[in-house]
C-alpha cells in the first residue's frame, strides 16, 4: 500500500511537471532598473538612438577636457544645450545625472541661479547674503570656482527619496559654464568627492577655446568645432520626368533609373545617384567620367570652365558636363549634372547615342532643374 | 568411466506476474498485474535498443538541424521521425520515439519492476542502490530539463548588467516609467505568442497588441530613396529607413536566427494607434552593432584612400537610425517597443572591469579569456571583485558564470572590448554527480558482497 501511494505521488508529480513544460507561455509583467546606456567609448561612436545629427569629419571618439570618474556612464545629449551629461546609477535603482551646460553670461546671477536650483528641490527662496553662506570653495581645473550643495526637505524624487544637487559654475569669456550633479540625496553625497575629483581634472583651457557657439555634434564630450551636417534624408526627391521616360529597376547604387526610347531603337539610360556631401568632387568625378569614354585627361582650370551652370528650382545650381565618346566610344554621349547639397550630392546621368542625347538634353535640362529636394 | 558432467539445474524465474505455485496462494492484486507487463526484462533490453537508435539519429541529424533543434526534435519529445540527408532518400521516414518517452518508460519499467518482482534483501542492496541511481538520473534529467535555463550575459568593459539574455528566444518588451520609483515597468510578451493573427491584452496596457507578421529570420534592407520602393512596412520611424525581409531560418550552431514582428496597436476602442516594424536587429545592441560593422566594411570596401572616417559616419547613421527608439504615448504615457532577447534579470549587478584576451606566441590559438568583474549584491551587502576564465567559472546567487566569447567592436579606431558570459541556472545539476556515485557505489557494494561470498566458499570447500 504504502507503495502504491508512492507511486501514486511520483506519477502526480511527473504529469504536474509535463503540465508546466507543455502550458503556454504567459505574458509576463515586471519592474525592471532602466538599462544603462553604453560607457563613454561606445557612445562617441556617431549618433546613437537619439538620431542625432553626426560630425562629417570628426566620427572619431573624442576625449573630453577631463578625467571621466569610474563609474559615471556618458549619455547623448540628445544635441540640446548640453556639453555632455552623464549618468550614474545606484546599486537599487536610484540614480543621479551629472550636466554641463554653457549659458550666456547674463546667466552667471548667483542668487538667481541659487534660488533656482532650490526651486528644483522645492525649497523656499533664500537672500543673496545667505546664498553667500552656502559657497563652498572648490577648484574647477586650476581656477578657484564656488560649488553649491542644496538638499531638499522633502521626498521630492517619486515621493520616497529626497534629492541633492550640487552645483559649480566657470565664467569664461563670452559664458558661464554650469557643472551640475543632481539625483538621489545619498547617491550623490557618496559621488560629492568624484564630482569635486573631475572638476579639478577639468582642463579650463580647453573648455575656453571651445566656446560653445554651436551645440555639441556629439555625447562624447564638449566637441564644439568641426561642421555638422544633418543626416542624410532618405526621402525621394519630387520630380516630374517627361511622359516618353520609363522608370526601370536600378541597381543598388541608384536611387532611380529610367529608359529613354529614341529613334531607331535606342534606348537612352538615365539614372540618379546620390553619394555623401563629399563624394569625391566635381572634378574626380568629371574625370571618372572622362576616363570611361577614353577622353583625354584635363587639368582642373579646364575642367570646372568647360563646365555648365543651370538654376533648379530651389535656388541651387547644378553643374553640367557633357561629353562625347570617342575611339571605342565613338557615337556614345553623356549628360550629367551635379547637384551639390549641404548633406548629399546628387548625379544625374544620362548615356546613349549622340544623337538620343543631344534630342533629350532640354528634357534633361528641365528634368534637372524641376527637382525639388527634401 | 565417469558419467559426463551434466549442467545445474537452471532455475527458470517465474514469468512476471504469474503465480508460482497456482491455486496456492492469493490471486495479484489488480494494481500488481497492471504492472506486470510494464516491469519486463525484455521491454527495459529493448528500450535500451531504442535509446541507442535515438542518440544515433539524433546525432545524425545534427549535421542538418544544429544541436538546439536536434535536441527538441530527438531528445525533447514523445516521438520523432528521420529521414536520410541526401536527396532521392529523403522519402524513407523512419518513426522513433522521442527522449521523454523512452525516459517515461524506462523509469516506469524501473520502478515496476521493483514494485512486482525486487524484494528487498541485503544481498541485493547493491542492485537497489544503484537502481536508486538509475532513477535519479531519469529524473535529475527531467527536472534540469524542465527549471535547468541557459543565457548569455553581454557587455563592454565598464558596462553593468543585472540581466542574462535568452540564447534564442526573444520577447517583445514594452517598457514605460514605472509611476513612482524611477524603475522601467515592462511588459513582456514571450515569442511564443507572436504569431500571425494573435491578439494580445494585458491589463496593464491601454492598447492592445495585434501581430500581424512574424519573421522568424529577417535581414534588414536599407531604404535607399528608389521610386521603385514599395510602401514601408509600418508606419513607425524605422521603416522610413529599413525594410525587413524574411530569410530562411538557421540552424547553424554558428549562426542565429534574428527575428522580426510586425505589430498594430489598437486603443480601447478598437481605433489604430500605428503599427510597428520591430526586429531584434533592433532591439539588440550587440546585432545592431554587428549590422553597423557590416555596413563599415561593406561602404569601405575597395577605398584605398586610408580615410575611412565616410564610411565611419554612414556606417554610423544607419546604425542611429536602426535603433532609434519606437515609441507610443497613449493616455500621456509613453510607451517603448521593443524585440529583444529574452531577459532574466538578476538580483545583482556584474560589472566587466577588464577583459584579458591572450594567444599562445605567434598563432591565434587562444591561451586564456578572463573577465575581471565586479559584483555588487547589494542585499547581502557584498561587494566584490572576481576573474572568470576557462575552467574557472563564477558561481554566485544560484547562477553559474562561464566564460563563453570575447571581442573587440572593430568600428572604433580604439576598439572597444566585450566579453560575453554564459549564464546556467540548474536546480539539480548535483543529481547527475549523486546519481553516478550511488550507481557506482552500488555497483561496489554488490560486486564486494558476491566477492565476500565467493571467497568464503572458496574457504569453506
Amino acid at each position: 500500500m504504502e507503495f502504491r501511494r508512492l507511486l501514486s505521488l511520483a506519477l502526480i508529480a511527473l504529469a504536474s511537471l509535463a503540465w508546466q513544460g507543455c502550458k503556454r507561455e504567459e505574458v509576463q509583467v515586471y519592474q525592471a532598473p532602466k538599462d544603462l546606456p553604453p560607457p563613454n567609448p561606445a557612445m562617441a561612436d556617431a549618433p546613437q538612438a537619439t538620431g542625432a545629427p553626426a560630425p562629417v569629419k570628426a566620427a572619431e571618439p573624442q576625449s573630453p577636457p577631463w578625467v571621466t570618474p569610474d563609474g559615471w556612464m556618458a549619455v547623448p545629449s540628445n544635441g540640446g544645450m548640453r556639453l555632455a551629461s552623464y549618468a550614474i546609477q545606484g546599486s537599487d535603482g536610484r540614480t543621479a545625472s551629472v550636466s554641463v551646460v554653457p549659458l550666456g553670461p547674463e546667466a552667471s546671477g548667483e542668487l538667481d541661479n541659487v534660488n533656482r536650483w532650490r526651486r528644483e528641490l522645492q525649497l523656499a527662496p533664500i537672500t543673496a547674503a545667505e546664498a553667500e553662506s552656502l559657497r563652498q570653495p572648490v577648484k574647477i581645473g586650476s581656477m578657484d570656482a564656488r560649488m553649491f550643495e542644496l538638499v531638499s526637505d522633502q521626498n521630492v524624487l517619486d515621493g520616497k527619496f529626497k534629492s541633492r544637487t550640487l552645483v559649480s559654475m566657470l565664467a569664461v569669456e563670452q559664458a558661464t559654464i554650469f557643472f551640475k550633479l543632481m539625483g538621489e540625496d545619498a547617491l550623490v553625497a557618496e559621488n560629492k568627492p568624484k564630482f569635486i575629483a573631475w572638476l579639478k581634472s577639468v582642463q579650463v583651457g580647453a573648455n575656453e577655446r571651445s566656446e560653445p557657439a554651436a551645440p555639441p555634434a556629439s555625447a562624447s564630450g564638449p566637441s564644439m568645432a568641426g561642421a555638422v551636417a544633418p543626416p542624410p534624408s532618405t526621402d525621394l526627391p519630387k520630380w516630374t520626368p517627361p511622359a516618353t521616360w520609363k522608370p526601370v529597376a536600378g541597381n543598388a547604387m541608384r536611387l532611380a533609373s529610367f529608359a529613354i526610347p529614341g529613334d531607331g531603337g535606342a534606348v537612352g539610360d538615365l539614372s540618379v545617384v546620390a553619394l555623401g556631401a563629399q563624394a569625391g568632387g566635381v572634378v574626380a568625378n568629371v574625370t571618372r567620367w572622362r576616363r570611361q569614354l577614353e577622353l583625354p585627361p584635363m587639368d582642373e582650370n579646364e575642367l570646372s570652365s568647360s563646365l555648365k551652370s543651370l538654376p533648379t528650382a530651389q535656388g541651387e545650381k547644378a553643374l553640367l558636363v557633357e561629353l562625347e565618346g570617342t575611339a571605342g566610344h565613338a557615337g556614345s554621349n553623356l549628360l550629367a549634372a551635379i547637384v551639390q547639397r549641404p548633406d548629399r550630392t546628387w548625379f544625374y546621368k544620362l548615356t546613349g547615342p549622340k544623337a538620343l542625347v543631344t534630342a533629350e538634353r532640354d528634357n534633361f535640362q528641365k528634368f534637372v532643374q524641376s527637382v525639388t529636394y527634401p | 568411466m565417469s558419467a559426463p558432467l551434466s549442467p545445474a539445474p537452471v532455475v527458470v524465474p517465474p514469468a512476471p506476474g504469474s503465480n508460482p505455485v497456482a491455486g496456492t496462494e492469493e490471486p495479484l492484486p489488480l494494481w500488481r498485474k497492471a504492472l506486470s507487463p510494464l516491469s519486463s526484462l525484455r521491454l527495459t533490453v529493448v528500450l535500451l535498443a531504442f535509446s541507442v537508435l535515438v542518440v544515433f539519429f539524433g546525432t545524425l541529424a545534427q549535421t542538418e538541424d544544429g544541436l538546439y533543434l536536434a535536441q527538441n526534435r530527438y531528445f525533447r519529445s514523445w516521438f520523432s521521425t528521420w529521414s536520410p540527408l541526401t536527396e532521392g532518400w529523403r522519402w524513407i521516414v523512419i518513426p522513433l520515439p522521442g527522449g521523454y518517452l523512452l525516459g517515461t518508460l524506462l523509469l516506469t519499467n524501473l520502478v515496476a519492476a521493483h514494485a512486482t518482482r525486487f524484494k528487498f534483501t541485503w544481498k541485493k542492496s547493491g542492485i537497489l542502490l544503484s537502481h536508486l541511481g538509475v532513477v535519479l538520473l531519469l529524473v535529475g534529467q527531467l527536472f534540469t530539463d524542465m527549471l535547468a535555463r541557459e543565457s548569455r550575459m553581454t557587455f563592454s568593459e565598464g558596462e553593468w548588467r543585472n540581466y542574462s539574455e535568452d540564447f534564442t528566444a526573444s520577447e517583445l518588451a514594452i517598457l514605460s516609467d514605472a509611476p513612482d520609483n524611477g524603475m522601467a515597468e515592462v511588459v513582456a510578451i514571450p515569442e511564443g505568442r507572436l504569431r500571425a493573427g494573435e491578439i494580445i491584452r494585458q491589463e496593464r496596457l491601454p492598447f492592445t497588441v495585434r501581430v500581424s507578421q512574424w519573421l522568424p529570420n529577417s535581414e534588414p534592407i536599407f531604404r535607399a530613396p528608389r521610386a521603385t520602393n514599395g510602401p514601408p512596412q509600418s508606419s513607425s520611424p524605422v521603416s522610413k529607413r529599413f525594410d525587413f525581409i524574411s530569410v530562411a531560418e538557421t540552424h547553424k550552431m554558428d549562426e542565429k536566427n534574428i527575428p522580426t514582428v510586425l505589430i498594430e496597436l489598437m486603443d480601447t476602442g478598437g481605433k489604430s494607434l500605428g503599427s510597428w516594424a520591430l526586429s531584434v536587429w533592433s532591439g539588440d545592441p550587440a546585432m545592431a552593432k554587428s549590422a553597423r560593422t557590416s555596413w563599415y566594411r561593406r561602404f569601405n570596401r575597395g577605398d584605398t584612400s586610408g580615410d575611412d572616417s565616410q564610411a565611419r559616419m554612414m556606417a554610423g547613421q544607419l546604425h542611429a537610425f536602426l535603433t532609434e527608439d519606437q515609441t507610443v504615448t497613449v493616455n500621456n504615457r509613453t510607451y517603448t517597443l521593443a524585440l529583444r532577447p529574452r531577459r532574466y534579470y538578476q538580483p545583482f549587478t556584474l560589472q566587466l572591469l577588464k577583459t584579458t584576451h591572450e594567444v599562445y606566441r605567434g598563432t591565434d590559438i587562444p591561451k586564456n579569456f578572463q573577465s575581471r568583474v565586479l559584483i555588487d549584491h547589494p542585499a547581502r551587502g557584498e561587494r566584490r571583485e572576481v576573474n572568470i576564465y576557462m575552467n574557472n567559472p563564477l558561481r554566485h546567487g544560484g547562477l553559474t558564470y562561464f566564460q563563453y566569447q570575447m571581442g573587440r567592436d572593430e568600428f572604433f579606431s580604439t576598439p572597444v572590448a566585450h566579453s560575453v558570459l554564459q549564464v546556467v541556472q540548474n536546480p539539480s545539476w548535483l543529481t547527475p554527480y549523486i546519481g553516478c556515485a550511488l550507481v557506482a557505489g552500488g555497483l561496489l557494494v554488490q560486486f564486494g558482497i558476491h566477492l565476500v561470498q565467493f571467497v568464503r566458499r572458496r574457504v569453506t570447500t
